[in-house]
């Protein structure tokens, strides 16, 4: 409800008396109703402040009259502050008397008799009722709140936004309440669990991680991820979906989602099938992310202040060897292996003789984990906002935060501040205008030398920390420097000023030293700077009711910035030193290095909208646009010596050949799509939308760059009809469901069609007669296979599900099936080496289908003076790759894909159990041989012979008869390549999320559980630190080694260099990665308003308390299902919103 | 103010409906990428120079430090034969038993080839199209021509010592269709590296000048020729490529033998008057950055040479054995040849050759020092083989054992090694010396493996076990299986048209 500005003070004295008793009374039942309400702080007034002003205007014209017990008749509009559209089938009812009634017509219109002074409630669906006292006869028009629960929900679709009760697609959407509780800086981990088809995996405890998202399934094995609508700027990354490599590395790690501040966001919709997402056509086939921000409301100005602190901790590490135990498996693993005519002294010298004074036996134990663990990182939220205005003339929304977040490790944090400005203006009754402008700076330090996998694989004895050394860490090598003789400044190659001393340099821990990354947190600086500007303004003519023309030109523009430091003395806490004098000319105190990265991202869009209802039933809503989109990615990176260490002097000389560097546009991307949509509705009963989208993209060859991409879908509200019964049971039922075909264009890269000319390699030429380098020069290498038929990836989807609301509006559900295919999938394919194509070629190659089905359930009530609510979804997923290009399966063991296969599955060997004897030896030699080492069946001298306590492998299949084969699916007694089989799947076959949520007296308690299902991972780590092939230090695990006295079934023996091959990709090391976590308990208390009226200042007051990740049900060994590098933390945060 | 907006407003339309409706000229989805293509080069005759340069440039791939002492490609050429041995316990060119389709070295080293193969092709088709006038310098298009089929011949001649029997790829792949090419059988592999040689000779100047010194010239494409044709010879027992070897190995004009036989593995005196092929190693002008390849970069990628098995120096070996001679290497040798102290240290067998005279580059990993791939002294024995094998005169083929062992008789100027009987007749005593020769002139220069698997396969020697002398005592060397390394799983698991080789 709204109320224009309460001008005349005096009343409230006149009046406040008479209205008191009715005011204490709707604090507390308004307390109560917060949670149904759905309402966010900051979107409307706070009611019991509205029912004030309320109550004052009545009482304003009521005051010239007497209070006289008389009938009054009312009669006005009710209609939707938003949409301004007119609510027909409004319950009004008198408070306290049930018997009288009204329902508004189709327009809108109501009229009432009712005693004078009696409170009209409006009520509409499962709204929050609005209350207004009548004292005399008259018009009164009201606005019904659209803080609506469920079916009258807005929801913001593609290009607009529609109530649910009308929505024809899949969508899925979390609003600000939910986003406000999340305590990532990066939004889209608000949608982990409380969305049912959208699967989003954190990145784990850094503060930089990506999230992974993907919605219902994952459609390709190319760039699988949505596209993110911001405010109606489509976002473009360079580098997008490219993680590590050259890309990946320019791409930088950091996250840069965490550049939209979650507090800014109103609601985040996410578009699953093509009927609601066809009108992105060719971005939208992994699903759309619209993310619409806070705007002013028509109210008064009003400030609200979020701000939280907290901590977080990883909550396990490795459990590892100490020194003495690693000392006993590294000399039982080498005696089980020996080399030739070399003993273990021998071997692996000085530090594992123990008969030297250089043993490293008797040394501490180093706490390589837990040096590296940052300790109660901080977490800290500070948000301002501003917001208010009339929606008449201009609102506003403006912004300001500043975070930090501390990794859970060492030397990584990221600090934001950001600021935001949403104006919309109209300008007398046709003309509305607005802009959008964000500004982020976000500093990240990014200088963390390990994790926790590499650390607890150092060696035990090796000491981190060392009195005697300058910089207070153990090194790693020493060596000591001779000058170069033919050291020439004068050239361009001047060599390096000095060399190591030969012999040099030494590795003072023997031969698997590993690199202290303590010393590197001192001597290293990695930094990135960011700096973002996204911007929307808009304008919108509205000639005639119902026509709409909207144009509107978004630029969104980062610039990601690297600054590298190393000093000079690194090299001796390296474990690879190199010559640090190299290209150098020997005064040099390090190297410096910065590299920038551009994104411009520029978005034009024309849109035309009409919405109609003529002859009173019959609805359409017609949608036609164009946009043009143009994305570059430019990126600088230059390097240098440097001569001093102060951070201050550090900058890059143009001094060659110590400078390096390179510039240039790494990707530019033209869009060019022209889009329709006609949604025609009768009755608010029966929905059909049709939408068209023509798309062409810059990345395909000509012939090849234009598709269309046509969606269909239908609804009917069975609740709607005359036959269907008016019970309390079903209070509406709707069945959907749609066809589409989306486009994706980002899994192919860039010019693919076109074969480039790359100049890395060299080669050089003249050296002799006492010269040894000779000249070099540049070549030049065509790497590519120019793809010229490349066409686009396209997405068929279909769906169909209801919605209902049950039991009288206190339950809804939604239940969705859906089966999406997308062809001609492009995959950048490693060709078969005998082509000698170096650079993967992009190819449309292969058929995927994904089908499921969704569940949404909310539930929410009343006990006593208790209300909660319970809502949870569900989503299985199957994957099945049902074609590829000519049946050749693509992919390593690690994700494998073929045909009829999940994607990306686990692809090795089925562990046979481990000898426990020389006689299960012999006779499972009697029958197998294992190829992989060089065993065969004729001769039992063939190969590595077997000693208890080494693991075997099963034999699945037989080798291929003929060249069609792959492998026969007899068993032929060689367990080789072909013996490879399936191990497990990557891509969860369910996951889901609940959340329950109470409140009692101002107290509130929300709990959030959210889990994956159905999935296995390959323990990488557990590979790497339970094989006991090397000098790295292994898991405690190892402890169990098979032993003549210990005859373990699961861990084989230690055998340095593995010659049994136990550590083949196999099912030893495949494990459940299903999980089921404590995401969130957040416990609040909401300050009663009894308390805050006095203050006259404050609004509203809460203070929570939230513990993050408090637990995890899993059978996964490792550190955490998610991520075993930087796992997820526990987290403590306190917490305070003030509205004022 | 109202106005204010309202104008901006209006204007903001326009600007987006306009450049919207603009976007309907079709340029704005036509971008091209800001780099030449295939296209836009090859206008001048310094892109063809620059790109055949590239073909060589891959040549760095097969010998490189490549990240790693367990990465190097160097090893399949250097271990597997019986003149070097290692401590390390399951190298699987040692052992050969665990040599599989997925060895990570195997599998690099037959993609480089191909890739090598890939710029050959590319080069070749372009010399044969080029438009006339883009080259100025008269024979320039036939010198590239016959580099990069040097280069591709270089390359099948590896892979089928190597491999054996995987595909044949001879044009330019331009459709999908052509990514699963059959596997060969025989010497289809030798028989086009002859092809190439024969052609190449034809085509290559006779030297460079000294800036363009290490470019193959048409003594390489002889020497190269004469080795492959010997090659056939020993696997068909084809008398008339014997004969076929002599002629291009007479063709050989101009090459002779260092006085000082270490010249041949020394940093400071590469492609020397001996040296008929080799690569050229060096360091990048930024930094040798041994972990990142060649392509990389110009400024440091790596062009260096991985031989710290032999030198065991720098960063080294990082923990890995370092390799031995074989005793049997030792035994060969008279005790007082010359050539010892060149090659290695009799008492714990350290290898000598490459790393009595190395230089490493800044990266204290690799080295500089260029890996000679074809010398003269390896055609003289070559020459000697193909005469005796093809019925000549064995007084000449006993010359030429005797050019080679008279040149480290200078060294010492001693007795030994003496010249073998010129009036010994008995082909077998003979084909004994010259194989024995071979072992003691060429061990540890990553040529006795092709020997003695040829030598195998034409039945004169028998391979087991105990012939390859090795420090473990784990060797299973199962014949004829390993005498072709498997197919890598690289290649096998994506093409069905290949089929494994036998045993594997």
């Amino acid at each position: 409800m709204q109320y224009s500005k309460q001008k005349d003070i005096n009343y409230v004295y006149i009046i406040l008396s008479k209205i008191k008793n009715f005011f204490t009374n709707c604090n507390k039942k308004l307390t109560q109703k917060r949670l149904f309400m759905k309402m966010s702080q900051n979107s409307r007034q706070h009611p019991c402040r509205l029912k004030f002003l309320l109550v004052l205007l009545i009482s304003a014209f009521a005051n010239t009259f007497s209070f006289a017990q008389t009938n009054v008749t009312v009669s006005g509009k009710v209609s939707d502050p938003d949409t301004k559209m007119p609510l027909p089938g409004v319950s009004v009812t008198v408070r306290g008397k049930a018997t009288i009634g009204v329902i508004t017509d189709e327009k809108g219109n109501y009229a009432i008799t009712v005693p004078a002074g009696a409170v009209l409630v409006f009520s509409y669906l499962s709204n929050a009722p609005e209350e207004i006292v009548v004292s005399k006869s008259g018009i009164k028009n009201v606005l019904l709140s659209s803080t609506a629960k469920s079916m009258d929900e807005v929801v913001v679709i593609g290009f607009g936004s529609r109530k649910k009760k009308d929505v024809t697609g899949a969508i899925s959407t979390v609003t600000s309440k939910d986003i406000e509780k999340i305590t990532a800086l990066s939004p889209e981990l608000a949608l982990q669990g409380r969305t049912a088809g959208v699967f989003v995996s954190s990145g784990g405890g850094d503060p930089q991680a990506r999230a992974t998202v993907r919605i219902r399934g994952v459609n390709t094995f190319g760039n699988a991820e949505p596209l993110y609508v911001i405010d109606g700027v489509p976002l473009y990354e360079g580098g997008s979906g490219v993680n590590g490599g050259g890309i990946g590395d320019i791409r930088s790690p950091i996250n840069i989602f965490s550049m939209i501040n979650p507090q800014d966001i109103e609601s985040i919709s996410v578009l699953k099938d093509a009927s609601s997402a066809a009108i992105y056509g060719v971005r939208a086939s992994n699903g759309v992310i619209l993310i619409t921000t806070k705007r002013g409301k028509s109210e008064r100005p009003k400030v609200e202040i979020a701000s939280s602190f907290g901590i977080q901790n990883i909550k396990k590490t490795f459990s590892v060897l100490n020194t003495q135990q690693y000392y006993a498996q590294v000399k039982e693993a080498y005696n089980a292996n020996p080399d030739a005519n070399t003993t273990f002294e021998q071997k692996f010298g000085p530090r594992y003789n123990a008969a030297n004074p250089l043993y490293g036996g008797n040394n501490a134990t180093s706490g390589w984990q837990n040096e590296l663990l940052n300790k109660d990182a901080v977490m800290q939220d500070v948000n301002v906002r501003l917001s208010g205005g009339n929606a008449a003339a201009t609102s506003y929304y403006l912004g300001a935060g500043y975070a930090k977040q501390e990794s859970p490790l060492k030397a990584n944090n990221l600090t934001r501040y950001s600021v935001v400005a949403n104006i919309d203006s109209r300008i007398g009754k046709i003309i509305s205008t607005g802009i959008t402008m964000r500004l982020v700076q976000q500093s990240a330090l990014v200088n963390t030398a390990s994790d926790l996998p590499t650390m607890a694989s150092s060696i035990p004895f090796q000491p981190i920390f060392s009195s005697t050394d300058p910089t207070g860490f153990a090194p790693v090598a020493s060596g000591s420097f001779v000058p170069n003789p033919n050291f020439d400044p004068s050239l361009l190659d001047a060599g390096p000023a000095f060399n190591f001393a030969p012999g040099d340099p030494r590795l003072l821990w023997g031969d698997n030293s590993r690199f202290n990354p303590f010393a590197f947190h001192a001597l290293t600086d990695n930094r990135y700077d960011l700096l973002r500007a996204l911007g929307n303004a808009y304008l919108q003519i509205e000639p005639i009711p119902g026509l709409r023309l909207r144009g509107s030109l978004g630029i969104d523009w980062y610039n990601n910035e690297r600054k590298s430091w190393t000093d000079l003395e690194q090299w001796r806490f390296s474990q690879t030193a190199g010559n640090p004098y190299a290209n150098q000319n020997g005064q040099a105190k390090g190297t410096y290095g910065e590299r920038g990265s551009t994104t411009t991202n520029i978005n034009k869009e024309v849109t035309l909208n009409y919405n109609h209802t003529f002859f009173g039933n019959h609805n359409i809503d017609i949608l036609l646009g164009g946009s043009d989109q143009f994305g570059k990615w430019v990126v600088s990176d230059l390097s240098g010596r440097v001569n001093f260490t102060d951070p201050l002097y550090r900058g890059i000389g143009n001094q060659p050949p110590f400078t390096q560097g390179f510039a240039g546009v790494l990707q530019e991307d033209a869009l060019l799509g022209y889009f329709g949509r006609l949604s025609y509705k009768f009755k608010d009963k029966y929905y059909v939308d049709v939408s068209l989208r023509q798309d062409e993209s810059s990345k395909l060859a000509p012939g090849f760059k234009k598709d269309k991409f046509p969606s269909f879908a239908v609804a009917w509200r069975l609740s709607a009809e005359k036959f269907f019964p008016k019970t309390t049971f079903i209070n509406d039922l709707k069945l959907r469901g749609g066809w589409g075909r989306l486009g994706n264009v980002n899994s192919a890269g860039y010019y693919k069609f076109l074969s480039g000319v790359n100049f890395t390699p060299d080669y050089p030429l003249g050296s002799g007669n006492g010269n040894g380098t000779g000249t070099q020069f540049q070549a030049t290498r065509l790497p590519d296979f120019a793809n010229t038929t490349l066409t686009w990836e396209k997405l068929r989807t279909i769906s169909a599900g209801f919605d209902a609301q049950l039991f009288n509006n206190h339950v809804s559900f939604t239940a969705e099936y859906y089966d999406k295919t997308t062809f001609d999938i492009i995959q950048s394919v490693s060709l078969p080496p005998n082509t000698g194509i170096q650079n993967n070629a992009d190819l449309n190659i292969a058929q995927v289908k994904n089908s499921g089905i969704e569940l949404q359930l909310g539930y929410n009530n009343k006990l006593g003076p208790v209300n909660f609510n319970v809502s949870g979804n569900f989503t299985t997923v199957k994957n099945r790759v049902v074609k590829l290009n000519r049946g050749t399966p693509i992919g390593g063991e690690g994700g494998r894909i073929e045909e009829g296969y999940s994607m990306f599955y686990l692809w090795g060997y089925q562990v046979g159990g481990i000898f426990q004897s020389q006689a299960e030896i012999d006779a499972w030699r009697a029958v197998y041989a294992d190829g992989n080492i060089g065993q065969n069946r004729t001769n039992a001298t063939a190969g590595y012979t077997y000693k208890p306590g080494d693991m075997y492998f099963r034999d699945v299949y037989g080798n291929p008869k003929n060249s069609k084969e792959r492998f026969n699916t007899t068993p032929d007694s060689i367990v080789n390549n072909n013996d490879r089989t399936f191990l497990g799947k990557t891509i969860p076959g369910f996951y889901y999320g609940f959340n329950l949520g109470a409140d009692y007296k101002g107290f509130d308690i929300s709990v959030f559980f959210q889990g994956v299902g159905d999935v296995q991972k390959y323990n990488g780590v557990r590979s790497g630190l339970e094989g006991m092939g090397g000098l790295a230090n292994q898991l405690s695990t190892t402890l169990n080694r098979w032993t003549t006295s210990n005859p373990s079934k699961t861990i084989p023996r230690a055998v340095f260099n593995d010659p049994a091959s136990t550590n083949r990709f196999s099912s030893r090391y495949v494990e459940n990665a299903s999980y089921f976590r404590l995401r969130n308990l957040q416990i609040g208390y909401t300050l009663p308003k009894s308390l805050l009226s006095k203050t006259g200042v404050v609004q509203n007051f809460r203070l929570y308390v939230s513990g993050v990740n408090l637990f995890t049900i899993t059978e996964w060994t490792g550190l955490d299902p998610e991520t075993d590098g930087v796992p997820l933390t526990r987290q403590f945060l306190f917490g305070i919103n003030a509205t004022f | 103010m109202k106005t204010l907006i309202f104008k901006s407003s209006l204007i903001l339309l326009v600007v987006t409906s306009s450049t919207l409706i603009n976007s309907c000229k079709k340029s704005n989805v036509d971008l091209l990428p800001r780099g030449p293509t295939e296209q836009s080069y090859f206008l001048t005759e310094d892109d063809f120079t620059r790109t055949t340069l590239g073909i060589y440039a891959k040549l760095t791939d097969l010998f490189w430090f490549n990240g790693g002492p367990g990465n190097s490609t160097i090893t399949p050429f250097l271990l597997p034969g019986d003149d070097i041995t290692t401590n390390q316990s399951n190298e699987e060119f040692e052992i050969f038993s665990n040599l599989q389709p997925s060895s990570g070295r195997l599998n690099y080293l037959y993609s480089r080839l191909y890739q090598l193969i890939n710029r050959a092709i590319l080069l070749i088709q372009k010399v044969d199209e080029v438009a006339p006038g883009i080259y100025k310098t008269p024979n320039l298009s036939k010198y590239h021509k016959g580099e990069a089929l040097f280069l591709r011949g270089y390359a099948y001649y590896n892979l089928w010592n190597f491999f054996g029997t995987s595909p044949l790829v001879i044009k330019r792949v331009l459709s999908s269709d052509e990514f699963t090419p059959p596997g060969t059988t025989g010497t289809q592999l030798l028989d086009q590296a002859i092809k190439d040689f024969t052609e190449a000779a034809t085509l290559l100047p006779p030297t460079w000048d000294a800036a363009n010194r290490g470019r193959v010239t048409a003594n390489s494409a002889n020497g190269m020729l004469g080795k492959a044709l010997v090659f056939r010879a020993s696997a068909t027992k084809t008398a008339a490529d014997y004969t076929g070897a002599i002629t291009a190995l007479n063709k050989i004009s101009g090459a002779q033998l260092v006085a000082n036989f270490d010249d041949n593995f020394a940093w400071d005196t590469e492609n020397n008057s001996e040296s008929l092929f080799e690569f050229q190693a060096s360091q990048a002008f930024g930094f040798d950055n041994v972990w990142l390849d060649n392509d990389f970069d110009n400024a440091v990628g790596a062009l260096s040479i991985y031989w710290a098995f032999y030198c065991n120096c720098g960063n080294g070996t990082q923990g890995r054995s370092r390799y031995f001679v074989t005793p049997k290497v030792v035994a060969a040798f008279n005790a007082n040849d010359p050539r010892i102290a060149g090659s290695f240290v009799p008492g714990d067998r350290t290898v000598l050759k490459y790393a009595k005279r190395d230089k490493l580059s800044p990266s204290n990993v690799a080295s500089i020092n260029n890996y000679r791939i074809l010398r003269y002294s390896d055609v003289l024995l070559l020459k000697a083989e193909a005469v005796l094998q093809s019925g000549g005169a064995t007084a000449d083929a006993v010359g030429f054992i005797n050019q080679v062992r008279a040149r480290a008789r200078a060294m010492g100027a001693g007795p030994e090694p003496a010249d073998f009987s010129s009036t010994e007749t008995n082909k077998t005593t003979i084909m004994q010396w010259i194989m024995d020769e071979r072992l003691r002139e060429l061990a540890g220069e990553g040529q006795r493996w092709f020997d003695v698997r040829r030598w195998a396969m034409q039945g004169i020697i028998t391979l087991n076990n105990t012939f390859f002398n090795s420090n473990l005592g784990t060797v299973s060397f199962q014949s004829p299986k390993h005498l072709n390394f498997p197919i890598p799983s690289s290649e096998i698991d994506v093409n069905p048209n290949v089929m494994q080789n036998t045993g594997y």
